[in-house]
């Protein structure tokens, strides 16, 4: 976990320089949100990714998903901190200091109650017509987002919370089918209606025709790579040097935050119109080119040979971009040394 | 269109996105691309199946 959590810092600190240079070109309203986005991972989009292609086991799966997860879990916090206050009065700071010692109060407690008794006691009660550990769950979880609510805070971190204390309390466990029940809910109705419902108040014209648009689109799709390269040298030592470039493309691939953050940024005013237009839509890239682009350069390492029209072009835009990506590490370990030394 | 309508039409496109990744030609598309997608193509952008959202919401664009 040492590797990850300082790989998505890292991401994350090159996502705030990288952001401070579009704000000071006067392409941004609030370079600090653009920052939180840019280091966003898909966790749940990657998982099935690696598990279809036989790489759910390995040691190369595992420093993804650990990637992963910081991209998913640091990001969220950061940006409902950054959503909920302008942190003008010191009563609102100690509003987020109360939130935070209740959330992880709440998981401490589930983590003390978690037991063999009560995981029986759980899966018991799911048999039964009124499914009551269901509706224990949704209780929680609205007395959660109610608490965040009424502390000034983002809805999505009480809802978030909410789901570490039932996972706490269930994961792994006999009462693992609740958890089973809560995703068919979430994954059966509430997120296709959140994302078909993004996708409808979304103006891809609008996003095409504009020259500044494009412009926009081809920052941030580079923007979500590039902050992912120079922090995947740290796992030179535990990865070999193939892998790497392939790690970075992974650990970009993001879209459902990206979609959730700018949303809360329109909403709230924090982030331009364009600028959510724009990120969503290379994050839509992000999904559609970079694993697959990933298990190319992989398969190139490993000397498999592409099939087909398609995966020969991916594999020639495979090769240039690992020939580019050569020359930049080439670069940035040149100048770093020549750097310190004066 | 009033809300129930549109909440049908998106309820359609929900079942309709994850059958479409089961044919070869969308195979390789992750579900939640094809959702967004399908989702302008409803929207007003699109074909303009739905335009009523929530008096809360605020489009991206």
């Amino acid at each position: 976990m040492g590797h990850n959590a300082i790989a998505w810092l890292a991401a994350f600190g090159l996502s705030v320089l990288f952001a401070s240079v579009l704000y000071a070109i006067g392409l941004l309203h609030a370079p600090l949100l653009i920052a939180l986005v840019l280091p966003t991972t898909a966790f749940g989009m990657l998982l099935p990714i690696l598990h279809e292609s036989g790489n759910l086991g390995t040691n190369f799966g595992r420093y993804v998903l650990g990637l992963a997860v910081a991209g998913e879990l640091g990001p969220l916090v950061l940006a409902a901190i950054v959503l909920a206050h302008q942190h003008h009065h010191l009563h609102e700071t100690i509003l987020t200091v109360v939130f935070f010692a209740v959330a992880i109060g709440a998981i401490l407690a589930a983590q003390r109650m978690r037991s063999r008794a009560l995981a029986g006691l759980i899966a018991g009660w799911m048999h039964d017509r009124s499914i009551l550990p269901v509706r224990i769950a949704l209780l929680i979880l609205l007395g959660l987002v109610s608490l965040a609510n009424e502390l000034g805070m983002e809805l999505v971190l009480g809802a978030y919370t909410a789901g570490m204390v039932i996972a706490m309390l269930v994961r792994d466990t006999r009462a693992e089918i609740l958890q089973n029940r809560l995703m068919s809910i979430g994954s059966g109705f509430f997120i296709p209606v959140f994302f078909i419902t993004s996708g409808v108040e979304f103006d891809l014209p609008g996003l095409l025709t504009s020259p500044g648009s494009i412009a926009r689109l081809i920052l941030f799709c580079a923007g979500f790579l590039l902050i992912r390269i120079v922090p995947v040298r740290l796992y030179k030592g535990v990865l070999p040097e193939n892998d790497l470039l392939p790690l970075a493309l992974l650990s970009s691939t993001t879209l459902p935050l990206v979609v959730a953050v700018t949303y809360l940024g329109v909403r709230t005013g924090d982030m331009l119109p364009e600028n959510a237009h724009a990120l969503v839509g290379a994050a839509v890239i992000t999904v559609a080119v970079f694993p697959a682009l990933a298990f190319v350069l992989r398969a190139k390492g490993e000397g498999a040979q592409p099939e087909g029209a398609v995966a020969i072009a991916i594999h020639r835009a495979a090769n240039l971009a690992s020939v580019q990506f050569s020359r930049f590490l080439g670069f940035v370990t040149q100048k770093i040394p020549e750097q310190r030394d004066r | 269109m009033n809300e129930i309508h549109a909440l049908f039409v998106i309820g359609i496109v929900a079942v309709f996105a994850p059958l479409l990744t089961r044919l070869p030609a969308f195979a390789r598309m992750r579900a939640v691309v094809l959702e967004l997608l399908l989702g302008f193509l409803i929207g007003p952008s699109g074909l303009g199946w739905v335009t009523m959202l929530s008096p809360g919401s605020r489009p991206l664009a």
